[in-house]
């Protein structure tokens, strides 16, 4: 969206959008859809997370009015998301997560190509032994050790507490640290 | 894995007593660096992104509807008032069925 040539800021998205502009808030999904649908996808797998991306920003929307820019917009869709995500689950009877396909996946510009390389292996089979967790371990981990919440972040967001969440992770660790044995190679 | 910890329930890892076994123990500190090892592969996951699917937008923006001020964590605060007023609830019972039962007892008999 512009306005005279010139990319509109996002804090003035924010306020268009608040202010019931859906143009402005389309601007706001298109920067946006693709860090809501990569979270949905850790934390759901690829076949509910269109459906969780999708009410996530519906919901963002809905709620926009109420948003105060507290946080950055970008950390209160990734709580919308996650609690989309845990409404969700519960009413999928779905348990069988399709693998997420390669030419989907958009390296971080910052990584060297021998690096990205290198890593595209260890990230599929890290991306196959996060998808056999059960949903509470999958969730800790991922909001812990990908997105850098803290144990008392993610106890809030997820309703439970910190010692829960520090079990979780725990055990999350400790069975992905199986499975990647299992697969013929540990972590380096 | 080390003896003493594989002997313990899996929720006690983070228990003082653990903690300080684990100051002194090789085999508990080898554990601990495979952890943090595991850890640190996970982290990298962080800096891909996975591309939405394009007709996303699109059903995004066909399905807004009003915006109603609903708060999307509002099932959560709902989750966790029911648990915990269940739980407020079932103390005061018991509180209150013990304080009847001793009241009860000390009632003398006419």
């Amino acid at each position: 969206l512009t306005h005279g040539g010139v990319q509109r800021d996002e804090k003035e998205l924010i306020e268009l959008a608040r202010a019931g502009d859906a143009d402005a808030f389309g601007e706001l999904v298109r920067r946006y859809r693709d860090t809501v649908y990569t979270l949905a996808v850790r934390l759901v797998g690829v076949d509910l997370a269109q459906d969780v991306a999708q009410e996530s920003l519906i919901r963002a929307w809905r709620a926009l009015p109420r948003f105060r820019g507290d946080a950055a917009l970008g950390t209160w869709l990734h709580r919308i998301t996650v609690n989309t995500a845990w409404t969700l689950r519960k009413r999928s009877a779905r348990h069988d997560s399709l693998p997420l396909e390669e030419h989907d996946v958009v390296e971080d510009d910052a990584t060297s190509p021998e690096l990205a390389g290198e890593l595209v292996g260890v990230r599929s089979r890290l991306r196959g032994a996060v998808d056999k967790l059960s949903p509470g371990q999958r969730s800790v981990l991922v909001l812990y050790d990908v997105y850098d919440w803290t144990h008392a972040e993610v106890a809030r967001e997820l309703g439970i507490t910190q010692t829960t969440a520090k079990v979780r992770l725990h055990r999350a660790r400790k069975r992905l640290r199986t499975l990647l044995e299992q697969d013929g190679g540990g972590p380096t | 894995m080390c003896r003493f910890v594989a002997l313990l329930p899996d929720d006690t890892p983070f228990s003082g007593l653990v903690e300080s076994h684990r100051d002194t123990c090789l085999r508990c500190q080898a554990d601990a660096a495979r952890e943090r090892g595991v850890a640190r592969e996970v982290h990298t996951l962080g800096t891909e992104t996975v591309r939405a699917p394009d007709a996303m937008q699109g059903r995004v923006m066909s399905r807004l509807g009003a915006q109603d001020a609903f708060d999307p964590r509002r099932s959560l605060v709902i989750r966790l008032i029911v648990r915990h007023a269940a739980a407020v609830l079932a103390a005061t019972a018991t509180v209150a069925a013990v304080l009847a039962g001793l009241l009860k007892r000390r009632t003398p008999l006419t």
